[in-house]
């Protein structure tokens, strides 16, 4: 048995490897196909005045930028590996340290609002199944269709008029403590919340149409009860699993309402990098995002193959993945 | 003891007749201000960690630039014009560094070597330009002539930082405050230096807190979470003023919304190189409809390019050219851009199309696009192109425009600041040739460049910028605009002064 | 007819059940008309610049007030219209036409082929769509042209991983095998017989992802990469009536309100196509199973 796991999961890393190197080759190239010159964007950033034609030419033999395509990728790809994402073109700080550095704060954000979805999403979800086709069912539903389809970026300016200028609950926007987190988290949840009532009442649904719910029930066992014990802990299977899933979608989330609230974070970096068009910034950032958002998924499929050996099967035929 | 203290408070309000105690205690609490956007995240900015683009009152130049733009002395005692391109500065002996080191010449030299080595030095200054004659004294003498150099030393990047220390990392230096911690993207915070050498801020400590968004950083303001914001957007100024415990204080003009031409934009950008069509453009501009409805009466109608107070008396010299759509019509007539209807004019099968490019953080959209409608009453197609900091700038340094929106600010007390820098063709900026103004210009700024004489320097400045605005029309100045700040009505003492970069905060405190 | 049978007929036409379906349904063809009519309807020009009634409040010459440069806000609302739709239409194409090209071809033709093009989806799947279309976007530099450019390199993927799964268990079905052993060449069966057995498929997974589509166009739009001025998209003008959030919220709401409703017609629908063709899919049970009863009360109520 832990022969057959550990195969499996060396497998499943070993099947990672191919797409990271795509990914690297993405992040490189997408950077480089991008119009203007590198070298002088970065000497224009340090210098704040539009540089002459020959410094231009001689940083660009510094930076390597007169080699062919293949060897510069190969160089950035040697030191990428090496954790060395090279030197940000406007402010001369390392790359990866800029993205280690301004990781923790859109993790916390994208954490804190999946366990805020979870809170919200997952009771809502057996309540809609429990009292299904009725009037809260369906409110429940016309709530959750609202959530899902606003825009982040509508609804952040509406919580921070009514919670944070009207009722003077939270501040407006910054990064510091959690209430600097509250209404950031609250406005990238309220999707994730909407998504997950609708999975959890799906799947609370198929189980209770399942045989031994109903014998449960036929049993006399209260409704309540047969909810929590025996359909909840088989209904929330695909929830979780979805959790992992979904996390890529939170950071891309994130980027937005990091932008909203003025909060320090990947996103503010981002949208930084390509207002400066610093290059190896935004390579390296795709490079980066890319590589937590598989490795997240590579975390989820192993746990998930632990927990459940089926998957295994399923997995080892096609490579799963959501689209974020 | 309560009494004691009381009284002895008591006592030093009594005593203290030197205009600024009142019944001030002794700390007037913490402020903290909304700035715009963290600009030290760029290498260029960060070895001026809180000098500019953002002064937050710890370090202090040799000079000072008055709300008017005149010169005072701060650091330097006295100075004098030597010959030679040279100027000799005497500096105070009584100040000190925040880590209690006396002020000495050693350090200005430090100073600005760290600006010739970073490149962000805009005097002509080479390695063997600056050199210490002893410890209070010391000489400069940039590479090229210069005499607005005495101007330009009021400038915050000369901002004097204690030799040896790492500016970067901790700003050491002799303003009233002293640096206490900077988090990139978050906040700045500095705290009173309690040895000041002048008069003592009356501020403990006054965080700048980094908040992009005009209209977020409104809403901290209104939210209670900032005590004062800068640069409030034009259509939030009305709802701030009718807001209970909010005061919105609005400085002098020390900017302006200045139009770019490309006199000698590369093909096809080429329209604008004809005197008759850059007139009818400022003929076509409605500037006091732009003041008064777009720009909500924050703004003030200006011919100059840049503050006119920098001008002294002369920048009544330049008039302007007046709004009249008739005379914009007959002059693109008589060039040759003939109408068909109320389209777009044509000549020689080509549309009268201008490229207008502009970076929308730096421009209101509504400005450009106020622009855009106007040219379309005479006939003149505009494409707005709204860019980022990199794409703006190759489009400016190729000549790959027709007309360039920006609101350059005047931090300095040099008249030809602004003149020297965009318009000359001595100068090093790569945009410059594109919108040369012309040989008479040139010789009128160099002499005012050349000039002792600040009054003189003034004068040949003034008749330089009549020529670029009145008579080739290679700038056209559509509003002066004011740093509009709205702050706690518990916020007391603020005086705007024109230039961001010279607001002083150690007469500022927070009445409870 | 009543414009309660016009709905049930429009529902009828996209073969929905679901009042809601049918509603969003009906919001989406109103769109479209809008977005196709925008130039001949009989509004003011979206672009005309009145400094003088600048930020009005609504009236009878403008229904929605006007902006703070004095344009007609309906009619701006109109035209985002025709932005917003028009890119999500073109986008959708083009992401179509590639995601089942490749889709298709992997699967047909399998081994190396397959193997070197799904890694390829997996390179594009394992980045967020956001992330990776602002990134797109933003080097490109604002435009409609980098907007599509964003929006196509990020969707393909998913189409083709759908397609080439459905191909493969085409490829084995007996009247495939048949076709071609009767001499039928690759493209004609491709074309012939398989194809038309995945369009279905892909017609779903394209309605159900035009919600996320639109919401892209307004997040690119309202960080500044949409369309440029004086044109109106959704996104920009939210983004245009931030300073005005607390003097004129009327300016954020209706185009907030437009891109709020125009992605739930379409997470709607989608999940009416979903049910409808495709039972076995998760999210399914937002139709609801019970009686006809409930469904009549509903429809007459909603419309």
């Amino acid at each position: 048995m832990s022969v057959m796991v550990g195969g499996y999961v060396s497998r499943r890393i070993l099947s990672v490897l191919p797409v990271w190197l795509g990914l690297s080759l993405l992040a490189f190239s997408l950077s480089n196909l991008a119009p203007g010159d590198p070298a002088e964007v970065m000497l224009r950033q340090q210098t704040g005045e539009p540089p002459g034609a020959a410094e231009v030419a001689l940083l660009r033999q510094e930076m390597g930028l007169d080699q062919p395509f293949p060897i510069r990728y190969g160089r950035w790809l040697a030191d990428a590996l090496r954790g060395d994402l090279g030197e940000s073109y406007s402010t001369g700080n390392p790359v990866a340290r800029t993205l280690i550095m301004n990781l923790p704060p859109t993790l916390e954000l994208a954490l804190s609002s999946l366990i805020l979805a979870i809170i919200l999403g997952v009771p809502l979800g057996v309540v809609g199944a429990a009292r299904n086709g009725t009037v809260i069912d369906h409110s429940l539903r016309f709530v959750s269709l609202v959530g899902a389809s606003i825009p982040a970026f509508v609804l952040g300016y509406l919580l921070i008029l009514f919670l944070a200028v009207n009722l003077r609950l939270f501040p407006v926007s910054g990064s510091g403590g959690w209430m600097y987190l509250a209404l950031p988290a609250m406005t990238l949840a309220l999707a994730e919340s909407a998504a997950l009532a609708r999975l959890t009442r799906s799947s609370m649904m198929a189980v209770l149409r399942e045989d031994y719910v109903r014998t449960a029930r036929a049993k006399g066992l209260r409704s309540a009860s047969v909810l929590t014990r025996h359909a909840l802990r088989n209904a929330l299977n695909p929830v979780v699993t979805l959790l992992g899933l979904r996390f890529g979608r939170l950071l891309g989330g994130a980027v937005i309402v990091e932008i909203v609230f003025s909060r320090a974070g990947l996103g503010t970096v981002m949208i930084d990098a390509i207002r400066d068009r610093d290059y190896s910034m935004i390579q390296g950032f795709i490079l980066f995002i890319g590589s937590v958002f598989v490795a997240s998924n590579l975390i989820v499929d192993v746990v998930y193959s632990r927990l459940d050996p089926r998957v295994r099967l399923d997995s080892e035929k096609e490579y799963r993945s959501a689209p974020g | 003891m309560k009494v004691f203290i009381a009284v002895s408070l008591f006592t030093v309000a009594a005593c203290g007749n030197d205009g600024n105690s009142g019944a001030m205690p002794a700390a007037a609490g913490s402020l903290v201000i909304g700035a715009g956007a963290d600009e030290f995240g760029l290498k260029v900015n960060r070895e001026r960690l809180g000098r500019y683009p953002l002064n937050a009152g710890i370090c202090e130049p040799m000079l000072r630039l008055t709300p008017g733009f005149d010169l005072e002395p701060l650091l330097a005692r006295a100075w004098e014009y030597r010959d030679d391109n040279t100027y000799r500065f005497s500096l105070l002996t009584t100040p000190r560094f925040h880590d209690g080191r006396p002020l000495d010449a050693a350090s200005v030299k430090f100073t600005l070597d760290q600006g010739i080595r970073d490149r962000t030095q805009y005097s002509f200054l080479d390695d063997s330009s600056v050199r210490v004659v002893d410890d209070s004294t010391l000489d400069i003498r940039p590479a090229k002539p210069n005499l607005r150099l005495l101007d330009q030393m009021a400038h915050l990047s000369y901002g004097t930082i204690a030799s040896g220390t790492k500016a970067r990392d901790n700003p050491v230096c002799t303003g009233p405050f002293r640096f206490s911690e900077y988090v990139p993207r978050s906040h700045l915070s500095v705290e009173r230096n309690n040895a000041y050498w002048g008069d003592k801020a009356k501020l403990s400590r006054l965080t700048f807190r980094f908040i992009p968004d005009d209209n977020t950083r409104a809403l901290a303001l209104k939210a209670g979470n900032v005590d004062l914001i800068f640069d409030v957007n034009r259509s939030i100024v009305a709802n701030l003023k009718e807001t209970a415990g909010i005061t919105v204080v609005v400085s002098p003009p020390g900017a302006v919304v200045l139009m770019y031409i490309a006199t000698r934009g590369t093909a096809p950008h080429t329209a604008m190189s004809d005197p008759l069509v850059r007139r009818a453009v400022a003929h076509a501009l409605d500037r006091r409809s732009l003041v008064r409805d777009v720009m909500e009466g924050y703004a003030t109608e200006i011919a100059t390019v840049n503050p006119p107070s920098v001008l002294g008396d002369f920048a009544a010299m330049i008039k302007g050219i007046p709004y009249d759509p008739a005379r914009a019509r007959y002059l693109l007539d008589s060039a040759g851009w003939k109408s068909v209807g109320r389209g777009t004019r044509r000549r020689g099968g080509r549309n009268l199309t201008l490229t207008l490019i502009s970076q929308p953080g730096a421009v209101d959209r509504s400005i450009t696009q106020y622009v855009q409608a106007q040219l379309g009453e005479v006939g003149i197609e505009t494409r707005i192109e709204d860019l980022d900091p990199a794409g703006y700038a190759s489009r400016l340094n190729s000549g790959k425009f027709d007309i360039d929106i920006e609101v350059p600010n005047q931090n300095d007390a040099n008249p030809a600041f602004l003149l020297a820098l965009r318009w000359y063709s001595k100068s090093n900026v790569r945009s410059a040739p594109f919108m040369l103004a012309g040989q008479r210009f040139d010789s009128l700024v160099d002499r005012s460049l050349a000039s002792i004489d600040r009054g003189e320097a003034q004068k040949a400045a003034a008749e330089a910028m009549r020529v670029l605005v009145d008579e080739e029309v290679a700038a056209i100045p559509l509003a002066g605009i004011s740093r509009i700040y709205a702050m706690s009505s518990r916020v007391k003492g603020f005086v705007p002064h024109p230039s961001r970069l010279n607001q002083r905060w150690s007469g500022v405190w927070i009445d409870r | 007819m009543r414009p309660v049978d016009a709905v049930a007929r429009i529902g009828s036409v996209l073969r929905l059940r679901d009042p809601l379906a049918i509603a969003g349904g009906s919001l989406i063809v109103m769109l479209a008309i809008v977005a196709v009519a925008a130039p001949v309807l009989p509004l003011s020009d979206p672009n005309t610049i009145d400094a003088i009634h600048r930020l009005d409040t609504p009236s009878v010459a403008h229904p929605f007030g006007t902006d703070n440069l004095g344009r007609d806000v309906l009619s701006r609302l109109a035209w985002g219209a025709r932005w917003s739709m028009g890119t999500v239409a073109v986008a959708t194409v083009l992401i179509m036409s590639i995601g089942v090209a490749v889709g298709t071809i992997a699967g047909y033709f399998g081994g190396i082929v397959d193997d070197l093009l799904m890694r390829l989806v997996d390179v594009f799947l394992a980045l967020p769509s956001l992330l990776l279309a602002l990134a797109i976007g933003g080097l490109l530099g604002p435009g409609f042209t980098s907007v599509l450019m964003a929006l196509v390199c990020v969707w393909w993927a998913s189409y083709a991983r759908m397609v080439r799964g459905l191909v493969v268990a085409l490829r084995s079905h007996e009247y495939l095998v048949a076709a071609r052993s009767l001499g039928g060449s690759d493209l004609h069966v491709l074309v012939r017989h398989v194809l038309p057995n995945v369009m279905p498929s892909v017609a779903v997974l394209a309605t159900i992802e035009m919600g996320d589509l639109v919401l892209a166009v307004a997040a690119l739009g309202f960080l500044g990469i949409g369309v440029q001025a004086p044109n109106a998209e959704w996104g920009s003008m939210v983004s245009d009536a931030r300073p005005f959030l607390l003097s004129a919220p009327r300016l954020a709401f209706w185009p907030g309100l437009a891109i709020t409703l125009t992605v739930m017609a379409f997470n709607v629908v989608g999940d009416g196509f979903r049910d409808r063709f495709d039972p076995r899919t998760p999210g399914r049970p937002f139709v609801p199973k019970s009686g006809s009863r409930t469904r009549v009360a509903q429809a007459s109520s909603d419309a």
